[in-house]
């Protein structure tokens, strides 16, 4: 049997199917009867979707520096083969 | 339309790719569909060919922007720097040393640049780039075995007694649904401040499938891990932005 330090342990690959079918069977029956781990999964699953809408920004220095880095090298590259 | 057919039998080089790529999505799609009953065939159909065309587009955008690129459009190279800049410098700092990342990355769009004619499409931009960013950092590593330290796990004593349960009781969230939780602007700088806080092995992979969604098993080649080891620096990384945001609706300072 599951203890919720199992529950905790495995939770991603409960999340992402990827427990044994006996392993996934004893994760669901301890949730069953443990309402704090139901509670875990919940809010780790609602953790997952909102990392989903997170928007990774570049520094907009960075990239200044970066595109013009790349239109040299490209111009050069260009002149080269002509 | 110049007498041309609308469609992919219009263009030569260029359509023929695009047929391919698609009439191997096809081929697939259809066969998985006569594994489900009569009844749903209809409907099975009508996803191959929302499928299709969700692929077609992802496909002939890409195709359109590489050959921008190829071009020199200043404005398609800021859109590709925009988009993968910080997300490349992730990915070379899970491989390889900190302080040589940014070196990696320049070389890297080097490489991406003179690469850009070959580019066919059979993996997604995004995949590709970054496979050649993994590419360079792992010829600039000296050693070649390795496996990524996966970091603390969350205070894990803290969180259980001995017996293996919760050690205080998990109740819910105030803010219970994603939407509600980025709501919060206080929340999402500490989101931010624990993704910026995480071991750079665990960062570069929940990166790459939570917030890019790759598959582990594009993950594992671009970084370089076992599937195993990818598994658990994605779940310690979970735990560690689970654990800011419980502490921050029990209003716990991080």
């Amino acid at each position: 049997m599951f203890k919720c330090r199992d529950i905790h342990a495995h939770a991603s690959d409960y999340l992402e199917r990827r427990l044994s079918r006996w392993d996934r069977i004893k994760f669901r029956l301890h949730l069953f009867i443990c309402v704090d781990c139901r509670n875990f999964i919940r809010q780790l699953a609602t953790t997952i979707a909102a990392l989903a809408r997170v928007k990774q920004a570049t520094d907009p220095k960075q990239l200044d520096d970066q595109l013009a880095r790349l239109l040299k090298a490209h111009r050069a590259d260009q002149n080269h083969k002509q | 339309m110049n007498g041309v057919k609308p469609g992919f039998r219009c263009r030569s080089t260029q359509a023929t790719s695009y047929q391919k790529r698609l009439s191997k999505c096809h081929s697939t799609l259809t066969i998985n569909i006569w594994h489900v009953s009569a009844y749903a065939r209809p409907a099975g159909l009508l996803l191959v060919s929302a499928t299709r065309s969700g692929l077609l587009y992802r496909i002939m955008h890409e195709q359109e922007l590489v050959n921008r690129l190829i071009a020199g459009d200043e404005a398609a190279f800021r859109q590709v720097v925009s988009d993968y800049q910080g997300l490349m410098l992730y990915v070379a700092r899970g491989i390889i040393d900190r302080d040589i990342a940014e070196e990696v990355v320049q070389d890297a769009w080097l490489a991406v640049l003179r690469a850009l004619p070959k580019f066919e499409g059979r993996s997604s931009l995004k995949t590709w780039i970054l496979q050649i960013v993994s590419n360079t950092a792992k010829s600039r590593r000296r050693h070649e075995i390795r496996s990524v330290a996966v970091g603390d796990a969350a205070d894990i004593e803290t969180l259980f007694k001995a017996d293996g349960h919760w050690s205080e009781p998990r109740g819910h969230w105030h803010h219970d649904t994603p939407e509600r939780l980025l709501e919060s602007e206080q929340l999402q700088q500490a989101l931010e401040g624990a993704l910026q806080g995480l071991p750079d092995g665990q960062r570069a992979v929940l990166l790459l499938r939570d917030i890019e969604g790759l598959e582990i098993d594009d993950i594992c080649k671009i970084l370089d891990v076992s599937a195993s080891n990818c598994r658990v620096l994605l779940h310690r990384a979970r735990l560690r932005v689970w654990q800011t945001i419980d502490r921050f609706e029990k209003g716990e300072p991080e």
